[in-house]
């Protein structure tokens, strides 16, 4: 369905999408665009024209700068973007440079074409079968898996001499033609290699599969409850990574015509990291910035001193102390002070807004859900019997509840009842002890949590939970992206995609936050952070809505705004409200569920419940009534 | 029937000798969720100064050398660089890194590129005679005895002194010990120095047997992430059947399948960690 629109959407969006894209960009960003895109085309011209007139030896050096380079930039896919902090990046350059070896010096150099072809689908499989052990694992046994994969590979090319010659590896790999055999020709192969590398990698990081990669750094949680399934998309870039890397594995083997164990070392992998960390993790110029400094570093100063490993020990610990944003980084960071100042009087020119353009929130062309209900017995929601134990505690204990279509209901509970937990239980971040969930009929007890989220179902955080260094509009683009059929897209930039942008700017002019869409969130006030956390969880067009404590630490001016944005949601939508406090609560709701030490207590209307003495005992305090 | 019992004894020997510096590795990540890249460097520093040690001073005093060197070295890491990365694991591991190079080149320029292989000492030299009439290097059978000690003594440690209570704490709520008056900072630089004395025992006492060469640096350390990958992140008791598991299946992977050497080691962690993601005592 949500495929549906969106390619009816985009036949007809054309002219929207370029409104957008106008508005999207920030004025000095067009500025720095034009900047990065001279250097870039200059490097460019730098790197095609100057090589004939350079010394043999820098040429080799530029050379395996390129090299390394595809190597810092596949990992730092994976560590800057995606947040996956693998050692064992040089499995896959490893794998990819001793099949280029092995096959060509058996079978010569006819067999180049073969030779690449095996050893780019030799270390993208290796990939696909590391991701399966590694990347369901979290921080460190991520790092300590991927590093051991790295280390059996390094032993297994020590010890299988009759395939991998052992320590000496495998030297005289011969070039695909003879007309390569002099480097100046070989580097031009190498140059293209890289930028056709650096153009797929530029595609990848800009595509909505990019942003979901930056989302997935962000908050995995968050990530999850807005419908993206974290396991796959980490699993899809692992392989990705570790081809990219295989395709930096070949260019070396041809470049420097020799594979040995280093390759796969524990230092090659090391030094891939150091590169990235010094150039700038989550950038892609970071990457090749490290990796030409490190090399340059290795091959000419190891020329003068007589222990530079000394000195390289030195740079990893420098680096480990000093060098948390890298070169780009630093760079950045100057750059946005020299630009601040023009920022900062735009957002003096935007007034705070406090009433909403409430149309936005019921999205034109929905349907409503009455009609789309097969049954109009199912209720929206149905909870029984649901339990949830840690250990000894019993957090949640046989609650049953039945929220209707378009219900509006509060949980209350004081601290500890269960009201967290519950919300936990039906979003899906956890599995329950015992009980079930169903939505509009279907149960989802057993359903992963992205899948809960295309079912119809969308929560906020108690605790902010967004991303917090991407954009306003990324966060809010991630919201819709999550149930859009986009979502997995790696050709497409995120800026062109029509409908995403269009219904991001409606969520985000409801807010009153659009002309502060090029803010990263964090920099946001509390108040609207809140207020966003609500329109991510309505950018996937949800038909219930779990609300947990959406006015928690908001003052009294912000408080009231909230409460108008939640009383104008749309009157077809089922939401579920946890809220400590009362004027919230009751003005929001009316129906109310109370719950104590997990289990549930009472359940009705507002003047039900004011008059219930047991939840005045147990909850609202004597003096209420 | 004999050949299979020197392989088992062989794999115990290697076993026991990597359960001192994998229980070293596993307590620095347990308590402080530390990466310690440079364990493998501190266990060759140790070897070389066990070696030269002994060459003056015998057996006793070069293992006790060697220990306290290793140890003395830890603190050091500890308190100049360690000590400014707290709980950001991606620091302490390039940090680690750097100082396991620098080490190992100095382990080079001190004591030169070639195997120093550390002779036995008069007394434990020769064979045991055990049952079945097997005879066996008494060398080794010391280093699975010391494994034996190290393994009770961790254990007494962490389970029955209020210095071990301090550890555990702070293994399980770092923040709350810290609120309940503990000195975490210090029990940090403790456990420390002890991870990096296991180091430093275990070149000791491995220096007759695999002997200081360049390249133990991330051989060891190879063998100890195993075994804490299979053991289980932090736990001595896994730590110590993953060690004679992994010791038992390099010694006899390699006399079977010779040029396969650390796939009959990866194989079982595969499995492991396919059952049991969090390894075989692990916590989630």
């Amino acid at each position: 369905m949500p495929f549906a629109r969106e390619t009816a959407d985009r036949t007809t969006g054309a002219g929207l999408t370029s409104r957008v894209l106008t508005l999207i960009r920030a004025p000095g960003q067009a500025r720095a665009r034009r900047i990065r895109v001279g250097l870039t085309l200059s490097l460019l011209v730098a790197a095609v024209v100057a090589p004939p007139s350079l010394p043999p030896f820098l040429l080799t050096v530029v050379m395996l700068s390129l090299v390394y380079s595809i190597l810092a930039m596949s990992l730092d896919i994976l560590m800057g973007y995606t947040g996956m902090e693998s050692l064992g990046q040089a499995a896959f350059f490893g794998i990819g440079a001793y099949t280029v070896g092995i096959v060509m010096t058996r079978h010569g150099a006819a067999s180049w074409p073969w030779a690449v072809l095996l050893a780019l689908g030799l270390g993208t499989s290796s990939a696909a079968v590391a991701g399966l052990l590694a990347v369901r694992l979290g921080g460190l046994f991520f790092l300590v898996m991927t590093l051991a994969f790295s280390q059996v590979l390094w032993g297994v090319s020590q010890s299988w001499d009759s395939m991998t010659g052992g320590y000496l590896g495998i030297t005289n790999i011969p070039r695909p033609y003879r007309s390569l055999g002099s480097d100046l020709h070989f580097y031009y192969v190498a140059l293209s290699i890289f930028v056709v590398v650096v153009f797929l990698m530029v595609r990848l990081v800009r595509s909505p599969f990019g942003l979901s990669l930056r989302g997935i750094r962000e908050s995995e949680s968050r990530m999850k409850t807005s419908g993206f399934n974290v396991w796959l998309h980490k699993y899809i870039v692992f392989v990705i990574c570790g081809f990219f890397a295989a395709v930096g594995g070949v260019a070396y083997a041809f470049a420097i015509q020799f594979a040995s164990p280093d390759v796969l070392s524990i230092t090659t992998s090391f030094n891939a990291m150091l590169m990235v960390i010094i150039g700038g993790v989550g950038t892609l110029l970071g990457p090749v910035l490290g990796a030409t400094g490190i090399v340059f570093l290795q091959n000419y100063v190891s020329g003068y001193i007589n222990h530079w490993i000394i000195l390289l020990g030195a740079i990893y610990i420098a680096a480990a102390l000093f060098a948390s944003k890298g070169v780009v980084g630093e760079v950045r960071k100057w750059w946005s002070r020299w630009t601040r100042r023009r920022i900062v009087r735009d957002e003096e020119a935007l007034d705070s807004r406090t009433s909403w353009s409430v149309a936005a929130l019921r999205p034109a062309g929905r349907p409503s859900v009455e009609s789309t209900n097969d049954s109009q017995e199912a209720a929206a929601l149905r909870i029984t019997g649901l339990s949830k134990s840690f250990g000894m505690i019993r957090a949640v204990e046989n609650v049953s509840i039945t929220a209707d279509v378009g219900a509006r209901m509060a949980i209350l509970g004081p601290n500890g009842a269960g009201k967290t937990t519950l919300f936990n239980l039906i979003s899906g971040l956890y599995k329950p002890s015992s009980g079930d969930i169903a939505l509009f009929g279907k149960s989802m007890a057993r359903v992963p949590a992205h899948t809960r989220v295309r079912m119809g179902l969308a929560r906020t955080y108690q605790v902010t939970n967004l991303y917090p260094t991407l954009t306003v509009l990324d966060n809010i683009r991630l919201g819709v992206l999550g149930t859009g059929a986009s979502r997995y897209a790696l050709h497409s930039s995120v800026a062109r995609l029509g409908r995403v942008n269009e219904r991001s700017r409606e969520l985000l002019e409801v807010i009153g936050l659009w002309e502060r869409r090029n803010m990263e969130v964090r920099h946001l006030s509390y108040g609207h952070q809140r207020q966003i956390e609500i329109i991510m969880a309505l950018a996937s067009e949800p038909k219930v809505l779990l609300l947990d404590e959406p006015a928690a630490g908001l003052s009294v001016a912000e408080t009231r705004p909230m409460i108008d944005l939640i009383r104008s949601l749309d009157p077809s939508l089922t939401v579920l409200i946890i809220e400590h406090d009362m004027d919230v609560a009751f003005e929001v709701a009316t129906e109310i569920t109370v719950l104590h030490n997990g289990q549930l207590l009472a359940q009705g209307s507002r003047d039900e419940i004011r008059a219930n003495s047991t939840v005045r005992d147990v909850y609202l305090g004597k003096a209420f009534a | 029937m004999q050949l299979w019992a020197f392989r088992i004894l062989d794999g115990l020997t290697l076993g026991g000798l990597l359960f001192v510096v994998a229980s070293g590795f596993t307590l620095a990540l347990g308590v402080m969720k530390i990466v310690n890249i440079a364990h493998g460097a501190l266990y060759l520093l140790a070897s070389y100064i066990a070696w030269s040690l002994f060459q003056h001073y015998g057996f006793v005093v070069a293992i006790a050398g060697a220990a306290f060197a290793a140890a003395f070295a830890g603190l050091a890491i500890q308190q100049t660089v360690l000590r400014r990365m707290y709980l950001q694991p991606l620091p302490q591991i390039l940090a680690t890194m750097g100082v396991a190079l620098i080490i190992a080149e100095f382990g080079v320029i001190g004591w030169g590129g070639y195997p120093r292989v550390m002779s036995e000492p008069s007394w434990l030299s020769g064979a045991t005679a055990l049952p079945q009439s097997v005879f066996y290097p008494t060398y080794r059978l010391f280093i699975v005895g010391v494994a034996v000690v190290v393994a009770l003594f961790l254990w007494g440690l962490l389970s029955k002194t209020r210095l071990g209570g301090l550890v555990r704490a702070c293994v399980d709520d770092e923040e709350m010990a810290r609120g309940m008056g503990v000195n975490v900072p210090r029990v940090y630089a403790g456990v420390f120095v002890l991870s990096s004395f296991l180091a430093g025992l275990a070149g000791g006492i491995g220096a007759p047997f695999l002997g200081a060469y360049q390249g133990a640096q991330f051989d060891i350390l190879l063998l100890a992430l195993i075994v804490v990958v299979v053991g289980g992140l932090g736990s001595i008791a896994g730590a110590f059947v993953a060690s004679m598991v992994v010791g038992i299946l390099d010694s006899v992977g390699k006399s079977l399948f010779p040029s396969l050497a650390y796939f009959t080691l990866f194989a079982p962690m595969i499995i492991i960690l396919v059952l049991r993601p969090t390894g075989l005592r692990g916590r989630a």
